[in-house]
Formats: C-alpha cells, structure tokens, sequence
C-alpha cells in the first residue's frame, strides 16, 4: 500500500510542508481531487489548532503525520507530544446562529470532525495520536 | 493565494485563487478590507479558482458579512467546488450567506 510521512515542527509555516507532502502524494497515486481537498481543509485546521494551543513551553516540537492508502480509503494519521488533547470531546459550536450572533471562531475542529468518515484519538506514551479515514468513493 | 478584483456594476467582484486557510487568510482580509474601506458594499467572492477553504478562511468571509450587514451591503459567493460546498453546509454557512453554482445567478437582482 502507498504510504508517505512528512514530520514538521510546530510553527504555523510548517504547515505549507504538510500540504505540499499531500499533494505529491495525491499526483503520484492518483487520489480523488475532492479526498485531497477534504484533507488539505481538516490538515489545516487541526495543525493550526496543535501548534496554536497543543504546546505549554516555547520548546521546539515535532509532528508526525503519515498518508496510507488503502484499496478504498485514505488514512491519515497525526501524532504529536503536546498537552493531551482529545478534540472529539470539544463541544459542537452552534451553527444555526444569524450573521450577527455567529463568533468569529471555534469551527476547525466541527469541520475537522465533519469531513472525515471516521476519526479517532487515542493518548499513548505521551502523544495524541489522532487517526482520519476518508472513503475514496465518499459523497458526505 | 491569488486574488483578482473586477467591477460589475455596482458589485465588485473578488477572485480568489488557490487556498484560503491559516497561511493566507490574513492577506485575503486585509485586502477585503481594503475594497470596504474604499466603498465597495456589494462583494462577489467567485470561488471557481480556490482549492479549499479551511475555518481561517470562514472567519474572513464571516468578518466581511458582520462588518457589511448594518451598511445595507452584502456579501455573496459563486463557483465554490464541492468540497468548499461541504465546508459551507457543515459550519451553517449555506444558510446564513447567499451561495449560488455561477457568477450570472449571483449577480442576478445584486
């Protein structure tokens, strides 16, 4: 199976790496325009939300993010060694709110949680690993 | 990130083209901005050159929607791809804002 890991240090320009890895990756096997799309918005957001909030200390740190794809699916996974944090457990914002009372803010992880097929977290030795799976025949 | 800006009529039209997400919304914004401040009150996003959108993104159009709303403008977008379709149905966007398939539908009665 087609694999690829990309390793970036949590500072927000790092992210450009992820996506360019996402797209190499994407040409060279011949994964479906709108399954790189779906995953350039949830790498996006959920870097952002790892390097903004996931580190106490000005401390340098990696992570690791792995593509597999499989005969039906891509899998991606992210691991870092920042504060757990599970963003499956973030309350759901109110979408339903008019223009005038929506915040600026808070949606990266519904999307996050939204685009994917299947995600889930686990903590282990130290690392959240977060792992996102999305049908390459997907229409949600 | 690219962005081109043309008039029709009234409404001035923004093409944006590439990603808007956590490293290009900021200069997306701030040219925005720069298109209110010089008058501009009816803006047509057309979409039919950007790649994704991530929440950084949503936050700009949301912050041109809030800042024109009390002004009697509007703001509306065309030509999104599906996946930008499914990040706008996801956060609530599809209903709060005015989204159509083609530039000619969302500059019909602007």
């Amino acid at each position: 199976m087609p694999e690829a890991t990309v390793r970036i240090e949590n500072d927000l320009s790092e992210i450009a790496k992820v996506h360019e890895k996402l797209d190499d990756f994407a040409e060279k096997f011949g994964v479906p325009l709108a399954v790189a799309r779906t995953f350039h918005t949830i790498f996006d957001d959920l870097l952002d939300n790892v390097i903004s909030y996931g580190f106490n200390d000005e401390q340098r740190h990696f992570i690791d993010i792995s593509l597999e794809l499989t005969a039906d699916s891509l899998i991606v996974s992210i691991a870092d060694d920042g504060v757990p944090v599970n963003p499956l457990a973030k309350p759901t914002p109110d979408t339903k709110l008019s223009i005038e009372d929506r915040q600026i803010g808070g949606l990266g992880i519904h999307l996050v949680v939204n685009l994917a097929d299947d995600i889930s977290y686990q903590r282990t030795v130290g690392k959240n690993v977060l792992t996102l799976t999305k049908s390459l025949q997907s229409n949600k | 990130m690219q962005l081109n800006t043309s008039s029709s009529g009234e409404v001035t039209v923004v093409k944006i083209e590439g990603s808007l997400d956590t490293q290009t919304s900021s200069e997306a914004q701030d040219e925005l901005n720069r298109l209110m401040d010089e008058g501009s009150r009816k803006l047509l996003l057309d979409f039919s050159s950007l790649d994704y959108i991530s929440s950084s993104g949503l936050r700009v159009i949301l912050a041109v929607a809030k800042r024109l709303a009390p002004d009697e403008g509007e703001i509306r977008i065309c030509n999104s791809n599906d996946v930008v379709n499914e990040v706008f149905e996801i956060s609530g966007f599809s209903t709060i804002l005015k989204i159509f398939p083609s530039d000619s539908e969302a500059l019909e009665g602007f």
